[in-house]
């Protein structure tokens, strides 16, 4: 039996039973939390402090979770957001999905030794990093992510340097692309590691990534457009063209178009090059205007669909709140998906179902 | 007469343990675009063989003692970096103390690469 745990803090853990090479069952558990975690909490009395208001596994999306927040309440209060807050927003959440699709591909290549592939996917995050500070004044992290108002305009000088970001983020990935097409050892290792196929995906609801399956563009950015994204040039964009093939390999080279694709969303926000200038309104008292009921919001992350939903009383207050993350949703297919695959690569077929991102304690 | 293994080799062995958000800092400093080997410091991931030994992010009390263990075991003490506020003092996260000598302390959180290089070299000229 193997028992594999995700992370320092342990988000999921898998026990899997093998039968000579293969496996023959395994039961997960997620939400599960290091004892660890627990007793530093008791230690400080402040239990709240520790409990991580993310996801482990989505740890490089939470712009994208306090966005849907935050349309949430606007969808309850009433209030129409202005075009330069749609575009920061795009700007960050685009920014973010390259993040997280580097962090995916960096474990995918790190599987095949080629130090070259590697360096270019960190490169890609350290550029992105540069960006985020250079335009917002933050690095791009979990720790530093504050839910609040747009409050910085976007000067003609940065988007100078956006340019020049995009274009070089633009030449790393082509590299990739041109590195990563039709190479030996990556399709040696995923070519037939793991197989989704479409009736799995209907049955469980999943989203994301995780639910690519041939000719199929399965991305609420397209079906219900918010924000910037309902501009007509957008939306061809968000169009795929890879033929995924139902494999891990041709996730891989979705991913690559699909990072692809937000370089060109972002080019295409700032393609005027006039200055973007913020109104700050005074701080106003907002409160709900919908009646008492439940109201939910849902936005398209890089590893699925992020769903909020809150239930407002009678006074106007919010009485509940209820996040569905995607891996939630995705993680019930594990055993399914894993299930006789070889007991060596099964490291590997759990980081290729877009879920690991750390490392995994055997 | 000392053998030909105790002599200092011109690159200083570097081991370090990436966490939390301390691990996207590490991880890219160790990439062209920053190249610390154009300053003689390389990468190990034999706590024996480092010269200098790097504490960020947060780790539980499991790792701690693991590596409080392995510290007391080596012959040969290393410089001791402490990276990041986790490191140094508890930090956003509440991270456990450690108990192992620290000669450099690099604030932030977490510190840029550029900043890491410049404690790590003047941690070279302590050697």
């Amino acid at each position: 039996m193997i028992k594999l745990i995700n992370g320092p803090f342990g988000i999921a853990e898998l026990d899997i039973n093998q039968e000579g090479k293969r496996t023959s069952s395994i039961k997960t558990d997620f939400g599960f939390c290091s004892r660890e975690i627990i007793k530093t909490a008791l230690a400080t009395k402040d239990p709240l402090k520790m409990i991580p208001y993310l996801e482990r596994i989505e740890q490089s999306s939470h712009n994208h979770y306090s966005t849907c927040f935050c349309m949430l309440l606007e969808n309850i209060c009433n209030i129409v957001p202005e075009d330069t807050v749609n575009r920061v927003r795009t700007f960050l959440l685009e920014l973010e999905r390259i993040y997280s699709h580097s962090i995916y591909l960096n474990k995918m290549f790190s599987y095949t030794e080629n130090q070259i592939l590697i360096n270019h996917t960190t490169t890609i995050r350290d550029i992105i990093l540069d960006c985020s500070e250079e335009i917002t004044g933050h690095r791009m992290y979990g720790t530093c992510s504050v839910i609040g108002d747009v409050n910085f305009n976007i000067s003609s000088g940065n988007i100078k340097v956006i340019k020049r970001i995009s274009d070089e983020l633009t030449a790393v990935l082509n590299k990739i692309k041109r590195l990563a097409k039709d190479n030996p050892s990556l399709l040696s290792l995923f070519r037939e590691q793991v197989i989704i196929t479409e009736k799995m995906i209907k049955q469980n609801y999943i989203t994301g990534p995780f639910s690519w399956y041939d000719n199929s563009n399965s991305d609420l950015r397209e079906k219900e457009p918010y924000l910037a994204y309902r501009q007509p040039e957008i939306k061809i964009l968000l169009e795929k063209t890879i033929n995924l093939e139902n494999c891990t390999y041709g996730r891989i080279l979705r991913l690559i178009e699909d990072s692809d694709v937000s370089i060109k969303i972002i080019k295409s926000l700032f393609s005027t090059g006039d200055n973007i200038i913020y109104n700050r309104k005074q701080p106003l008292k907002y409160s709900a205007v919908k009646p008492k009921g439940e109201y939910s919001q849902s936005i398209e992350s890089p590893r699925g669909v992020i769903k909020i939903t809150t239930e407002i009383g009678k006074t106007g207050l919010i009485d509940s709140l209820e996040i569905k993350t995607p891996s939630e949703v995705n993680m019930s297919i594990i055993d399914r998906a894993i299930k006789g695959s070889a007991v060596d690569y099964i490291e590997q077929a759990f980081d290729s179902l877009y879920l690991s991102s750390m490392e995994i304690d055997k | 007469m000392p053998k030909f293994t105790d002599r200092q080799t011109l690159f200083k062995n570097i081991y370090f343990m990436e966490t939390s958000c301390c691990s996207p800092e590490l991880i890219s400093l160790f990439t062209p675009r920053h190249d610390p080997e154009r300053l003689g410091l390389t990468r190990t991931l034999d706590i024996k063989l480092a010269d200098i030994i790097i504490l960020s992010g947060y780790s539980n009390q499991k790792i701690i003692n693991r590596l409080e263990k392995e510290y007391r075991l080596l012959q040969k003490k290393p410089i001791v970096v402490a990276v990041g506020g986790c490191a140094i003092k508890k930090g956003p996260l509440f991270a456990p103390e450690i108990n192992i000598p620290i000669s450099i302390y690099i604030p932030g959180c977490p510190p840029r690469p550029e900043s890491i290089i410049d404690g790590l070299t003047r941690g070279v000229r302590l050697k």
